[in-house]
């Protein structure tokens, strides 16, 4: 029941008592607050606000973990948090309203959305210099770097594509049209497949890396719920592929999907406009940002069940659990 | 050119607006969020339905006062005033009591929150019927230009579409403001139900 989500002292207790011998931090970006919640995975609390730029929202970590990349999409760069001493270190150049951004196979290269320029901007992390810009479509967001480091996808809210950039070339050489407003991409572990949400279009798309074709569309439809309400966009896969979790916006559901059938498990009630979501490093919870209720809400991926409810910043959006 | 130019332009003024409602397919609807036209019990509750009460206007009158309070006067819905509004029931009315309390308060955010969204797309009917008025000036400005009319015919139409570009900006600025309020609301809402919710008796 919805108390579970908000009231959850007791079940909390029992959860400290499962957290893992090694301990992990959870980043989340306040959109509307310019600071980063912190996260501690032994109390679940929040254990320090960072400030940080203006209107904070995708964040990556750096290959080694130490280093958080947080888009500051009204200060037009991307801010570079040191994680040890919380301190921002460096800035890079991000092009205008950068919202997201994937880092490539290598670690050495930052690919980052700019939404107001259609162009995806490339950053080179060892000069932190920008080295090119991509042309893409229309207020460019979802990115998401094959396993393979072969492609690059890239979604545009209005122009309603799913780009692949090959990143030998750095040129776009397919262009998938998917559903309404497309958000989030992010392939498969075994790099088979991209799948795309449309927050408009209310589904996910499924698409084959090899002939860069929609094989599914995945539908949402939960009693009770107008279809307007049901809008995904942040996307996980568990690490084996099985699962994939799926934030449904206003509609405050996470949906649990089969990623073998394509099938929903369970739609999970989390806080209000759920946006984006993470995995701790066991695979044992997810974390997801809720921009209404101004939490995150965690939940048990055994049981399917919203153990938690950690009160953050205002305009939650972005997050990464660091191991 | 000239002409052509002025027309794009304040149809540039509008851009970023027109934009997001034709994404969202309502020409009205001017904001980056999706227009969700009500909050659905099931977004933000799931505790029992209202269906399941047998003798709803028990409730009513006590849930009245703090409907009232709550929706009417932006007051946030307090632990004291639950536990008065529940000891006013027998124990085995309590989470009827509490499903009609919630029920009440949605009907009553969704009813505030309709209303704004109406306000919203009035505005943005206005404003598109402003930038058409500044389309217009900026048509006759060309034309006074090219047939060479007094300085003083052209100062006129130049001072007409300096206000009208003006008011047009001041407007503008309202929409992140505007686009907000339906969100507010929701949020309330929200607080609302959790607040209720952990006060259900399981």
């Amino acid at each position: 029941m919805i108390d579970n989500l908000f009231t959850a002292g007791g079940v909390c207790g029992i959860l400290i008592l499962s957290i893992p011998a090694h301990a992990y931090s959870i980043y989340v970006s306040n959109e509307k607050d310019n600071t980063l919640s912190v996260i501690d995975s032994e109390n679940l609390e929040v254990v320090e606000t960072i400030e940080i730029g203006q209107r904070p929202r995708g964040l990556t970590l750096s290959d080694d973990n130490n280093l958080l990349y947080v888009c500051t999409s009204d200060d037009n760069h991307v801010e570079v948090l040191d994680l040890d001493s919380h301190k921002v270190v460096n800035t890079l150049p991000s092009g205008p309203d950068p919202e997201l951004m994937a880092l490539g196979p290598d670690g050495k290269l930052l690919y980052i959305a700019n939404e107001d320029d259609n162009l995806v901007t490339v950053v080179d992390l060892e000069t932190n210099s920008m080295t090119t810009q991509i042309p893409v479509g229309i207020e460019p967001e979802g990115m998401g770097v094959s396993p393979d480091g072969k492609w690059l996808v890239n979604t545009s809210e209005t122009t309603n594509m799913a780009h692949f950039i090959n990143l030998e070339n750095l040129e776009v050489e397919h262009n998938v049209l998917v559903d309404t407003r497309p958000r989030v991409a992010q392939f498969s572990p075994d790099g088979s497949e991209v799948w795309v949400s449309a927050e408009i279009g209310g589904t996910i798309s499924v698409i084959n890396v090899d002939t860069k074709e929609i094989t599914t569309k995945i539908k949402f439809e939960v009693a009770g719920l107008q279809p307007e309400e049901i809008q995904p966009v942040g996307l996980k896969f568990s690490a084996s592929g099985e699962r994939v979790f799926a934030a449904l916006g206003p509609s405050s559901r996470v949906a649990v999907i089969d990623a073998v059938n394509y099938e929903v498990i369970k739609y999970l009630l989390v806080g209000q406009r759920v946006w984006n979501l993470d995995f701790s490093p066991d695979g044992k919870y997810v974390f997801t940002t809720n921009g209404i209720s101004n939490d995150v809400s965690v939940i048990d991926t055994e049981k399917l069940r919203v153990i938690k409810s950690i009160k953050v910043g205002r305009l939650p959006w972005g997050i990464v659990v660091r191991p | 050119m000239l002409m052509k130019t002025g027309i794009l332009l304040s149809l540039v003024l509008l851009a970023s607006y027109v934009c997001s409602a034709q994404t969202q397919q309502d020409p009205d609807w001017p904001c980056i969020q999706v227009l969700v036209p009500e909050i659905s019990a099931a977004s933000i509750w799931d505790g029992p339905s209202i269906e399941e009460i047998a003798d709803p206007g028990i409730f009513r009158p006590h849930a009245r006062e703090l409907v009232s309070a709550v929706v009417e006067k932006h007051e946030p819905l307090t632990e004291s005033q639950l536990d008065k509004y529940i000891a006013r029931f027998d124990a085995d009315q309590r989470n009827a009591a509490l499903t009609f309390l919630f029920n009440s308060l949605l009907d009553s955010f969704n009813s505030k929150r309709h209303g704004q969204i109406k306000s919203i797309k009035l505005y943005t009917k206005t404003q598109i019927k402003s930038a058409r008025v500044i389309e217009r000036l900026m048509e006759q400005k060309v034309e006074l230009e090219n047939r060479q009319a007094s300085a003083e015919q052209l100062a006129e139409v130049e001072s007409q579409l300096h206000w009208q570009k003006r008011m047009f900006k001041e407007r503008e600025k309202s929409f992140d403001y505007l686009c907000e309020l339906p969100q507010e609301i929701a949020q309330q809402a929200g607080e609302a139900a959790r607040a209720i919710s952990a006060k259900l008796a399981y």
